[in-house]
């Protein structure tokens, strides 16, 4: 068959698409979402400060703390499903 | 068809490679985009651990003075911190690197001698944290301290603010 006025066969275009979507994929797959370590420790150190405070100055005493853990608490932070950070305040 | 001379690539060929150099050029500014933002990040992360550990230093290193009441019952004064020596500390002593620049307020005044620095409008990167903690810069007596903890009327702490600036 003749084709005239092509210059790659239509296998030397096919490789290069591969390597076009190889190097796409190996780009993406190497793409990392900044860390947030740093201010999920402030947080958890403010809910820290909070806690102490109220404590210290009678916001929370033996009698408030239920024997169920679960009970009356309501939950501060919560953070993505892979990691949850919980600080509860229970009255 | 005879006459067509001179034709090296199809058009369906410039088409593609077109196309395929755009999409090229769009992952490589996502990619660009992406490191610049990782980069930013780490910097914030950075300053930001800085100003978290000076301000733990400053609350957790001066706590509040028991008597010896309340000293022998064996308390600690965990979360009530003594101000009184903090005007002459240092970046040293708060363990802030020479190269970082550093605001330390109490109650919006500042309140370290050591970092007083000014900020410029252009700084790119800053990390400001504030931490509320109790001040108290006298002996704390047992009778006031249970008072508090059961939350009668306290007006032994004074509820203070400390907002510690940090950039490079």
């Amino acid at each position: 068959m003749e084709m005239k006025g092509v210059i790659f066969t239509f296998d030397a275009m096919l490789a290069l698409a591969i390597v076009i979507v190889l190097f796409s994929g190996i780009m993406i797959f190497n793409l990392a979402e900044p860390t947030t370590g740093a201010t999920q420790s402030l947080r958890y150190t403010n809910a820290t400060d909070s806690a102490i405070n109220e404590y210290l100055t009678g916001g929370i005493t033996k009698d408030d703390l239920p024997s169920d853990p679960n009970t009356n608490c309501k939950e501060f932070f919560e953070f993505s499903s892979d990691v949850v950070l919980e600080v509860r305040k229970c009255i | 068809m005879k006459n067509q001379k001179g034709q090296f690539f199809s058009l369906d060929f410039i088409i593609a490679m077109a196309i395929a150099v755009l999409a090229l050029g769009m992952l490589l500014h996502f990619y660009e985009l992406n490191t610049y933002e990782q980069q930013n990040a780490r910097t914030q992360n950075e300053l930001t651990l800085i100003a978290m550990n000076s301000s733990n230093i400053l609350l957790n290193t001066n706590n509040c003075t028991a008597q010896t009441s309340l000293k022998n019952k064996g308390y600690e004064m965990h979360g009530c911190t003594d101000t009184s020596s903090w005007g002459t500390l240092t970046k040293a002593d708060l363990m802030i690197p020479d190269e970082f620049n550093c605001y330390i307020t109490k109650g919006g005044s500042p309140a370290i001698n050591g970092c007083v620095d000014v900020l410029l409008a252009n700084t790119p990167n800053i990390a400001v944290i504030e931490r509320n903690f109790l001040e108290r810069n006298l002996n704390i007596l047992k009778s006031a301290y249970e008072l508090c903890l059961d939350g009668g009327s306290c007006t032994l702490y004074t509820p203070a603010k400390l907002m510690v600036k940090i950039w490079k």
